[in-house]
């Protein structure tokens, strides 16, 4: 789980969530509070999936990237474990991989230390 | 993160999974041993620099720790953290410092952490301390 950490957005109340089954068909979930017409401005708002897609292996941890505020208003990141570390841009409603990373383990027993 | 759980998982998916090709654990040995494997073990956690968003370091079943380039997608250095694997990882002052949680343990009296600072800008990694609690 993690939360939102930009400063920009106008809804800022926005959680990234990994299932967690022992099974390949797991999913990340990204859940907005939505402000309805008749809510009062403590806050109230219902809590609504506005984004869902596949991370078949579970996701041992998600972070949005730290930028309070994106380089580009194109770019809206956010970055799983698990079998690979892939970096998602969630912009415009849809998660696009954008990185698809390969942890190769490229040293030795007894190198680096 | 449940470790024991996640182990779990990784073992028996590469029994039901074999198009993913996921090493048993009795073969993680192998991926230590073996520089040029072309398996890649689980991540186990990650973390992401707030004052420089393009560097990631991720922590891994193989008992190593790559900082990433973001922008660039790719690698940019990679220390061996331990002999055993690397549970968790927490940045400090661009990647000099990491803390890293090696052992199986999920309590500090089983547990076994370790306080490693790394020269993770250069090319070459360069311990400067390596503080472990038992």
């Amino acid at each position: 789980m993690a939360w939102n950490q930009r400063t920009d957005m106008s809804n800022r109340f926005r959680i990234a969530l990994g299932s967690y089954i022992e099974e390949y068909n797991n999913k990340i979930r990204i859940i907005e509070r939505i402000h309805s017409s008749t809510s009062s401005a403590n806050g109230d708002g219902s809590l609504q999936r506005v984004m869902e897609f596949d991370h078949p292996y579970p996701a041992t941890k998600i972070m949005w990237c730290p930028d309070r505020e994106p380089v580009s208003p194109q770019r809206d990141l956010l970055a799983t474990t698990g079998d690979y570390l892939r970096i998602w841009n969630v912009n415009s409603g849809e998660a696009k991989l954008e990185a698809l990373l390969n942890n190769v383990r490229k040293l030795g027993k007894g190198d680096g230390t | 993160m449940d470790a024991e759980r996640l182990l779990s998982l990784f073992k028996r998916t590469s029994h039901s999974c074999s198009q993913l090709a996921f090493p048993t654990i009795a073969s993680s040995c192998r991926w230590i041993q073996n520089k040029n494997s072309e398996f890649c073990a689980p991540l186990t956690s990650f973390d992401w620099n707030k004052d420089d968003p393009s560097l990631l370091g991720t922590a891994c079943i193989d008992t190593t720790c790559t900082i990433w380039d973001v922008n660039a997608q790719q690698a940019k250095t990679q220390i061996i953290a331990h002999d055993k694997e690397v549970y968790d990882i927490g940045e400090a002052e661009n990647w000099r410092g990491i803390l890293l949680q090696y052992h199986r343990g999920r309590s500090f009296e089983k547990g076994y952490w370790g306080l490693s600072m790394i020269a993770a800008r250069q090319q070459s990694v360069a311990w400067r301390c390596l503080i472990a609690i038992h």
